[in-house]
């Protein structure tokens, strides 16, 4: 049968997908993309690699499976429990 | 370049902007203000007339303009105290750089930022884990019949899911000021839109929204207007001084740049220190600041007191 693989993260072996268990991206398959071409969604046709792109943002540092974890070392997420928020940027100059 | 800075008075009075007290917010204007001054040909501060008093007149910052713009927003819930600073993107016609009361430029900024289309501190990320967002809670106005939100928001959560992208505005501006101000409209449509005011109401706390309103909806627009080729914004691009908020922690103090972020400013140890730069560097600032923030003290003291006169008289009326 058939495998699919998530074509943002690239986690693959599903035989169906409505949910990558690694991105957490919905509906990302490459037939579900394919598909929505004939439709002309504007809002994933040609946009895959700008999907791709963000992904790698967000696990330029983690490659952990998931979201939630995203580690102090990693991409900070803004107001998340890894934020730094109490440490002032350039706070060493004051 | 023109450098502004805004104040607006009626979410100051209640929230202080985060500092441990009104001195070290006035303390910071001061350090923010002088230390930028000497970078740029002009300034501007974009205030409503109670923190002209308070500024101007009261700690004696030089501006070489002041405008009252602030006072158009006076009849805001102060609870989206962010729109203080997107009426003053929004009031701007010229290349500009808007830098934060809590944003210190030792050495100015580079040229690609003040040639740029729009510039920014940094890229920063967020999911809906982020309490400085709240996008999906936002999201709630779909559900009322004639809710409305913009398709670049749409787009761009279509598109991206849970993992979006802003532009911190620690610094916030550029040449491109007609998409600066279309970002700005764009946020008070979000709120004014009659669709949406019921939705925006129940909101119980606002200041969590600030980050969609100031920082994601301009990052949004980017990304929505620079994938369309009829766009008038097709071609508008951000210049950041740091390509990410690790880099920002990671290499602000090599390029001269501080940003009093989040809850750093309640600190006491960032506090000890801004009180010793002002009290050395501008000695007659601080004079001012304690002076105006004794002011402010006695005059909540005395509102304070005044209300609860006022409702012990009217308590005793109805007894």
């Amino acid at each position: 049968m058939k495998t699919l693989v998530c074509s943002v993260c690239e986690h693959g072996n599903y035989k169906e997908m409505i949910r990558c268990s690694r991105c957490a991206w919905e509906l990302r398959d490459s037939e579900f993309l394919d598909s929505l071409k004939d439709l002309e969604e504007e809002r994933y046709l040609g946009r895959r690699d700008l999907v791709r792109a963000r992904w790698k943002e967000f696990h330029q540092y983690d490659q952990t499976p998931r979201r939630e974890s995203f580690p102090a070392e990693g991409t900070i997420i803004r107001g998340a429990a890894t934020t730094p928020d109490d440490l002032a940027i350039g706070g060493g100059l004051l | 370049m023109l450098a502004v800075w805004s104040h607006w008075s009626k979410p100051f009075a209640l929230r202080g902007g985060g500092w441990p007290t009104s001195a070290h917010y006035l303390m910071s204007c001061v350090l923010s203000v002088e230390t930028a001054r000497s970078h740029f040909k002009r300034t501007r501060l974009v205030t409503d007339s109670a923190g002209m008093k308070m500024l101007v007149d009261g700690v004696g910052l030089e501006f070489d303009d002041v405008r009252l713009d602030l006072s158009e927003i006076e009849e805001c819930d102060p609870g989206w105290w962010v729109l203080g600073k997107i009426q003053a993107y929004r009031t701007q016609y010229e290349p500009f750089v808007h830098i934060d009361n809590d944003v210190y430029l030792w050495n100015g900024l580079p040229e690609r930022l003040t040639n740029g289309d729009v510039l920014a501190q940094n890229p920063e990320h967020f999911t809906d884990a982020s309490d400085y967002y709240q996008l999906a809670e936002l999201e709630a106005i779909r559900r009322y019949p004639c809710g409305w939100l913009p398709k670049e928001v749409e787009w761009c959560r279509s598109l991206y899911s849970a993992h979006q992208r802003s532009l911190n505005t620690g610094i916030y501006g550029g040449h491109r000021v007609d998409f600066i101000q279309y970002c700005a409209e764009l946020a008070f449509e979000l709120l004014e839109h009659p669709g949406n005011r019921e939705a925006m109401a129940r909101i119980e706390d606002k200041p969590r929204f600030a980050g969609t309103l100031e920082m994601f909806l301009p990052a949004a627009c980017l990304e929505y207007h620079t994938a369309r080729h009829h766009s008038p914004f097709k071609t508008v691009q951000a210049a950041t001084l740091f390509d990410s908020a690790e880099q920002a922690y990671r290499d602000g103090e090599a390029k001269s740049y501080t940003h009093m972020i989040g809850r750093s400013k309640s600190k006491p140890a960032y506090a000890r220190k801004l009180e010793t730069r002002v009290r050395s560097h501008y000695p007659r600032h601080y004079e001012r600041c304690m002076q105006y923030s004794r002011f402010l003290e006695e005059s909540f003291d005395a509102a304070t007191g005044e209300g609860q006169a006022r409702e012990a008289g009217s308590a005793r009326s109805r007894s």
